[in-house]
């Protein structure tokens, strides 16, 4: 700024070195003065004394003449500006949406201050400058649902501004625009600006740029002041995946994703740790520059679970850097114990080998090692003719294989077991009466159409060794009893069946699992109230077909086993500021109850205590807790019970987004250009408020040809003088024969 | 006429004006008429050559024995009876040695001169004397209107070289003393030397009973100063220098030249010396057809 202007083209100001142009040409005629011969000086010498005052004043004058030329129009193609930087929009009064990006990236530390601290400077520096919008609404990007409207007094805008938090979650840029864009769409302000002070992470802004909001309000400028000052050191947990069956006795395999958003390599030691403990060795890793192939890399660990329960967990990476938030995180698991497999099984003959027994294969699929050795699975077997309804409150899933027939009382108890959230699993065996399973569980049980997938005819295929087998030909691999087991279909279709009974067409068809290439399915599954059931159209045993003997069966029945607990399969963790649904184990009629959710303690160690209510729902009581602003392990225990020593009955993690850990940014011009090929012309981009509105201004007045015409005119200017002193000086040759040097070689005459 | 083997003769530039030889004559007889008014009139008996009969000459002096034997008229001439002395003093310093776009330098201008002026006058048998100086007499041809005489001058022109510093005042003052009385001095000379003890000179040669004709020689360049660029000019005579930006001083130094050849006007005029400016871009011949027809004019 020179004497209260400011300039639109502030590198044209180089320009006002040609003041020094006339100076020099000056001096460098004189020192290149040419010599030439002359009769006489005598005139010469008293025209130079007669004139010599005369010609002093009009040299300077000319010389000062010239400089100052030189100086307006080096002035001039800078463009001076007097007037505000903030009536760029051509109007004293204009409307100003301030988006405040307060999402983990902005904690960002670069030197002294983080990314947060520069953006929010900048922000008060428009609320509290003479260029301050007449109305303006503040945005935070991660506020939740603060109320947002559009007012004069900044004061409050400025004194909401201090005090907007850093948050753990990704800053939905795109539909935050929306909302400014509704803002001032209601407003008659004339001129309408969208502020957005933020890190131009790349993750936030390929989304803004993929957004149609502002494309549709053209008159709207958006000017971003990004608060980046330079790369950060920075390698962050981005994912952590949780694999396995919740269920004491099996393994659960962990797998963390590290991203670096360094320009340099950098090495990390990553670590397990469960209730506090650690768990396994620590893992080292080495990624290479952000940008580059190698920047990622994944951590797996391996987690067997012996305990049933809440167990809490957390994957930390141990090298401190510019972001801390993302080196660790969290997971909350409720361990389930032992699954009560329940096997209600048809006759057998006593002469009949082990193998094609109805309850044998699958008693050793469900329990491969016996009672030797801790197992999740301990299945207990019935006589079908002993089978008490009773008997099911001790059940997580039940099989019933090669069941001839249900008494009414059974089928009743199998279908509320199953509403209730249980599992059942039919095996239909040469023993079967399709006409009682159809009686006993389609036509007499009226909810979701029965609990059967649909109704039982008559079996088909013979059974021998000379009689056909039909194989299967598709697999549901997306199922989760079924998925991941092996990479392709072909590793599947191992299965060959001689006899199966044929499944009527159904109103509400089922998912199919297993299909026989005759187009009969073999498995199918349907949803029952909150449980399941699984219809598998063949016998459990060796009898009609290779199915028990098949490398699919054992997976199929033991993941119906272990999925088959209630709850286990609640999320291992959720994104800040995600709202969590919790799950107590009440009765359904326990619509006065109230959960008590202990949030992770903050930085001075307290931990407080929200209570929220529980209300009822199809699936049951359920709790909405949406208070997952702060990241870390949040446990719940039964409230309104006035005693504080109520015990735990679950928790949850709440970890950061795993996008924001990498902080690679947007590159300004390649965002603003992007912004541009999408007609979006009134885009700005500035690394604070100054050079953006600098920018914003520049371009509000348009395409400035005259700036250019009035170079190439200076240039032609010059390249005219050049031209002319050349000529002149060709014009003004001295003859050999002036010339004192060769005036031996060159007589005059 | 046959191409001339001199220098600065050239026959074919004075043959082609017509009537120059009796212009020059009318010319020169005033000369004469203004000598026979002198105490030096009559006729030496020494005979030194014919030459034919033009209107005007004393019928006394014609030869009837040539004119009995070829029916032709001739005049008897000898070698005292020339009426005219005439002494062209030419200026061979070396700011005579300069040229800036013409084709021939001061000093050769008035080699073209002296010579034009020594063969018109020894053809209307005056006796012509050829002086070349600088700060001294380079050489000195005592008036004489032969043949002879004029391939001396021919040759000793064409000798010389311009080169040393002119200081003309003393010079003048010593031929002055040492010319024979009432001669024609014609001098031809930039004049490049102290205004007043030039001017002192001169009026010692009329005070010697000497008619005078200055011929002024001027390079158009140093009439007109057309340099643009900023020079430093080399002084041809001591070889000083001094830089100048020509723009801003073209007029005041057109002034000066014109006050110096002002000068020269005005002084001459008073002491009865003819002065003639002569810019050297004008042809020899052409500049001499104009004088003499003008001064024919005026001693009409």
């Amino acid at each position: 700024m020179i004497l209260g202007l400011t300039f639109a083209t502030p590198l044209l100001l180089l320009g006002l070195l040609a003041v020094a142009i006339p100076p020099l040409l000056h001096l460098l005629a004189r020192a290149r003065a040419q010599e030439v011969l002359f009769p006489t000086l005598r005139f010469l010498r008293a025209s130079v004394e007669k004139t010599a005052r005369r010609r002093r004043f009009q040299n300077v004058l000319l010389m000062a003449l010239r400089m100052l030329l030189l100086l307006l129009l080096a002035l001039a193609v800078a463009e001076p500006i007097t007037q505000a930087l903030g009536s760029w929009v051509a109007s004293p009064r204009y409307a100003a949406a301030v988006l405040f990006d307060n999402s983990l990236s902005m904690g960002a530390r670069q030197g002294a201050a983080t990314r947060l601290d520069r953006a929010r400077q900048q922000a008060q520096l428009l609320l509290s400058g003479t260029d301050k919008p007449a109305l303006a609404a503040l945005l935070p990007t991660n506020a939740g649902a603060a109320p947002r409207e559009l007012t004069g007094r900044l004061d409050t805008l400025r004194e909401q501004l201090r005090n907007v938090p850093l948050s753990f979650g990704r800053a939905p840029l795109a539909a935050q625009v929306a909302t400014a864009l509704d803002l001032l769409r209601n407003d008659t302000s004339p001129q309408k600006v969208i502020y957005v002070f933020s890190d131009l992470q790349r993750a936030s802004f390929e989304e803004l740029l993929a957004s149609d909001a502002l494309a549709r309000d053209e008159d709207v400028h958006l000017i971003v002041v990004h608060a980046n000052d330079g790369p950060v050191e920075n390698v962050g947990l981005r994912d952590l995946r949780v694999q396995g069956q919740r269920v004491v006795g099996q393994t659960l395999d962990l797998t963390a994703v590290l991203t670096n958003s360094s320009p340099t390599d950098r090495t990390v030691d990553v670590r397990l740790q469960v209730n506090g403990a650690p768990v396994g060795a620590r893992v080292r890793r080495t990624l290479s520059p952000v940008g580059s192939e190698g920047s990622s890399a994944t951590v797996r660990f391996r987690l067997p679970l012996t305990e049933s329960g809440p167990l809490a967990g957390e994957v930390i990476l141990e090298q401190t850097d510019d972001l801390l938030p993302d080196n660790v995180r969290r997971f909350a698991l409720d361990v389930a114990s032992g699954v009560r497999a329940l096997i209600v099984r048809g006759p057998s003959r006593e002469t009949d080998p082990l193998y094609l027994a109805p309850d044998a294969l699958l008693r050793i699929a469900l329990d491969p090692f016996g009672p030797q050795r801790p197992w999740s699975v301990r299945p207990q077997v019935v006589e079908s003719d002993r089978f008490d309804p009773a008997s099911l409150q001790a059940a997580d899933i039940v099989f019933c294989t090669d069941v001839p027939a249900f008494t009414p009382e059974q089928a009743d108890a199998l279908a509320r077991f199953a509403a209730a959230g249980g599992t059942v699993f039919f095996f239909l065996g040469p023993d079967v009466d399709p006409a009682n399973y159809n009686e006993r569980f389609v036509q007499a049980i009226e909810q979701e159409g029965g609990l059967l997938p649909g109704r039982i005819e008559a079996a088909v295929g013979e059974i021998g060794p000379s009689a056909d087998a039909t194989p299967i030909d598709w697999v549901d691999m997306a199922h989760p009893y079924l998925a991941g087991l092996y990479d392709s279909l072909n590793e599947y279709l191992d299965v060959i069946v001689q006899r199966h009974y044929r499944l009527a067409d159904s109103a509400r068809p089922p998912r199919v699992l297993l299909r026989l290439e005759t187009g009969d399915p073999l498995v199918v599954h349907k949803a029952f109230g909150s449980g399941q059931v699984v219809l598998c159209t063949t016998g459990a045993s060796r009898r009609w077909s290779n199915l028990p003997m098949a490398r699919l069966f054992v997976p199929l029945v033991l993941r119906a086993a272990l999925l088959s607990r209630p709850g286990s399969q609640a999320p291992e963790s959720y994104l800040a500021g995600s709202p969590v649904v919790l799950r107590p184990d009440l009765p359904p009629t326990a619509t006065t109850a109230s959960l008590d959710v202990i949030l992770p303690p903050d930085d001075s160690g307290t931990s407080e205590v929200v209570t929220v209510p529980v209300r009822p729902s199809k699936e049951g009581p359920v709790a909405a807790f949406d208070r997952t602003e702060r990241c870390g392990i949040y446990q719940w225990r039964l409230g309104g019970t006035g005693e504080s020593e109520t015990p735990v009955r679950g928790a949850f993690a709440v970890n950061p987004s795993g996008a924001e850990c990498d902080l690679q940014p947007f590159d300004p011009d390649a965002f603003r250009q992007g912004m541009r090929n999408r007609g979006l012309q009134r885009t700005y981009v500035g690394a604070d408020l100054a050079s953006a509105h600098a920018s914003a201004l520049t371009d509000a007045q348009g395409a400035n040809w005259w700036d250019l015409l009035l170079v190439l005119a200076i240039l032609t200017l010059v390249a005219e003088s050049v031209v002319a002193n050349r000529l002149r000086a060709r014009a003004d040759a001295v003859p050999a024969h002036l010339n004192p040097r060769l005036r031996d070689e060159h007589p005059p005459a | 006429m046959a191409k001339s083997s001199y220098l600065y003769f050239e026959p074919e530039r004075i043959e082609k004006l017509s009537n120059l030889n009796l212009l020059a004559r009318q010319a020169v007889e005033g000369f004469v008429s203004g000598l026979h008014r002198s105490p030096h009139k009559g006729f030496s008996v020494e005979f030194s050559e014919h030459r034919e009969y033009v209107p005007g000459d004393d019928i006394r002096h014609l030869d009837w024995v040539a004119w009995g034997r070829s029916d032709r008229c001739y005049i008897k001439q000898y070698e005292q009876e020339t009426n005219l002395r005439a002494y062209v003093l030419l200026d061979a310093s070396a700011s005579m040695n300069y040229r800036h776009t013409g084709e021939v330098t001061k000093f050769a201008y008035g080699c073209y001169l002296a010579a034009c002026l020594s063969y018109l006058m020894c053809r209307q048998q005056d006796a012509v004397g050829v002086i070349a100086f600088d700060n001294d007499i380079r050489f000195h041809l005592p008036p004489a209107s032969t043949p002879a005489h004029l391939d001396r001058v021919f040759r000793e022109l064409e000798k010389t070289r311009p080169g040393r510093k002119t200081t003309m005042a003393p010079v003048f003052h010593r031929l002055a003393d040492t010319l024979a009385k009432r001669g024609l001095v014609i001098v031809i000379s930039d004049l490049y030397d102290e205004q007043s003890e030039v001017l002192k000179a001169l009026q010692h040669f009329a005070y010697r009973k000497h008619q005078l004709i200055l011929l002024h020689l001027m390079d158009p360049a140093e009439l007109t100063f057309p340099f643009r660029k900023i020079f430093t000019f080399v002084d041809l005579e001591t070889d000083e220098k001094l830089q100048v930006d020509p723009r801003g001083i073209r007029d005041a130094y057109v002034q000066e030249v014109q006050a110096f050849t002002a000068r020269y006007r005005k002084e001459c005029s008073d002491r009865n010396i003819e002065y003639v400016l002569t810019p050297t871009d004008t042809p020899y011949d052409q500049m001499l057809l104009t004088y003499l027809a003008k001064r024919r004019a005026l001693l009409r």
